[in-house]
């Protein structure tokens, strides 16, 4: 019973609000009709938030790279082997029951309009590798299933070197060796 | 409780707003092949390079009589003599699916009138190889006697020569 009061004072207020804007509807309708004779001004209000960024590219590999300063870069080694011709820029250590090549990666990180003192850098292979051989990045083991922390002091606007190592058993057979390791940098 | 909320969600939209992210790849091609090593040891006389793939043995002077050379054996006999020792040949493999391989030999030259190459007591050549062994264990020392036989009627001249060694998987 005591609700009745307020339900009306509800409905009251609904039609008044109705009303309201029937009633500048109208307004609107004759403003529109009078604005060819008047000057009007408009103004327009942008709101924004310059939000922080930060740009990974690689700068340097070895082999035969493709895209240099980009966040994507593709080298090739050609044919590898224990015993033949090492790729240009990577230098090969022989062991008694595997090879190891090696190359440094020059990976710099830039920030825009973020307060960060420093990344982390991770990285991850898309592809586990084939048996018998292992990718390692600064000597920690790339898998496609785990991510490996590279660095978490990464310091801006700097080439750090880092490197890309590729471990081969003597066990392993001929095959292809194409891989691709993902970075991924977060600032801190 | 509605002010709440919105205080939650300030504080999840500051908080995920302060990291920023980037991705880059590196690819890398290549393709993997066999390989075969042979490595040779002799450390006869004043040799350089013993356990490479390239030995270079110095007898110096030899005669039927007088000096022999470090590690060499001489051996005299009626109507020649010759001088031997064994050399030390091992065959690696990697990135390779074989059992054995076999190892053939060969003169780069041929040799003065009267003066014979030898391994294992076969006659070198420098027209065809001789095999040494056609089932040769990989990473083993073969050991083969390496020896020149020389005429009591060779006249002095320089015995120089190479052997080439080729190792092939089975």
């Amino acid at each position: 019973m005591r609700a009745r009061p307020a339900l009306a004072g509800l409905a009251r207020g609904r039609m008044a609000m109705k009303n309201s804007i029937v009633t500048a509807a109208i307004l609107l309708i004759f403003g529109a009709g009078t604005v060819s004779a008047e000057t009007v001004t408009r103004r327009l209000g942008v709101i924004a938030n310059a939000s922080g960024s930060i740009e990974l590219t690689i700068q340097s590999i070895g082999g035969t790279p493709s895209g240099l300063g980009t966040a994507t870069v593709t080298t090739a080694m050609g044919t590898i082997s224990k015993t033949g011709p090492v790729p240009t820029g990577f230098t090969r250590q022989i062991q008694a029951t595997k090879f190891i090549l090696t190359t440094p990666v020059g990976i710099r990180v830039t920030k825009s309009n973020l307060t960060s003192a420093n990344y982390t850098l991770t990285a991850a292979l898309t592809a586990n590798p084939a048996s018998g051989v292992l990718w390692l990045l600064n000597n920690l083991l790339l898998s496609a299933n785990t991510t490996s922390t590279i660095t978490t002091t990464g310091t801006y606007g700097v080439t750090q070197s880092h490197t890309l190592r590729v471990d081969i058993n003597d066990s392993t057979v001929p095959q292809s060796l194409n891989r691709t390791v993902t970075l991924s940098v977060v600032s801190n | 409780m509605k002010r709440f909320l919105l205080s939650l969600v300030a504080v999840l939209s500051a908080t995920s707003a302060s990291a920023a992210t980037d991705n880059g790849t590196v690819s890398l091609t290549g393709t993997l092949e066999s390989s075969l090593t042979i490595a040779i040891t002799a450390n006869i006389g004043a040799s350089s390079g013993s356990g490479t793939s390239t030995v270079s043995v110095g007898l110096g002077t030899i005669a039927k009589s007088g000096a022999v050379p470090i590690a060499v054996v001489r051996t005299v006999q009626t109507t020649d003599w010759k001088v031997g020792a064994l050399i030390g040949i091992v065959v690696s493999k990697a990135n390779l699916n074989s059992s054995s391989y076999t190892l053939t030999a060969q003169l780069a030259s041929s040799t003065p009138a009267g003066i014979t190459w030898k391994l294992n007591d076969v006659a070198l050549s420098h027209l065809s190889p001789i095999t040494l062994t056609s089932a040769g264990v990989y990473a083993e020392s073969l050991m083969p006697l390496w020896e020149v036989v020389i005429a009591n009627s060779a006249a002095p001249t320089s015995i120089n020569n190479t052997i080439h060694f080729t190792a092939t998987s089975n």
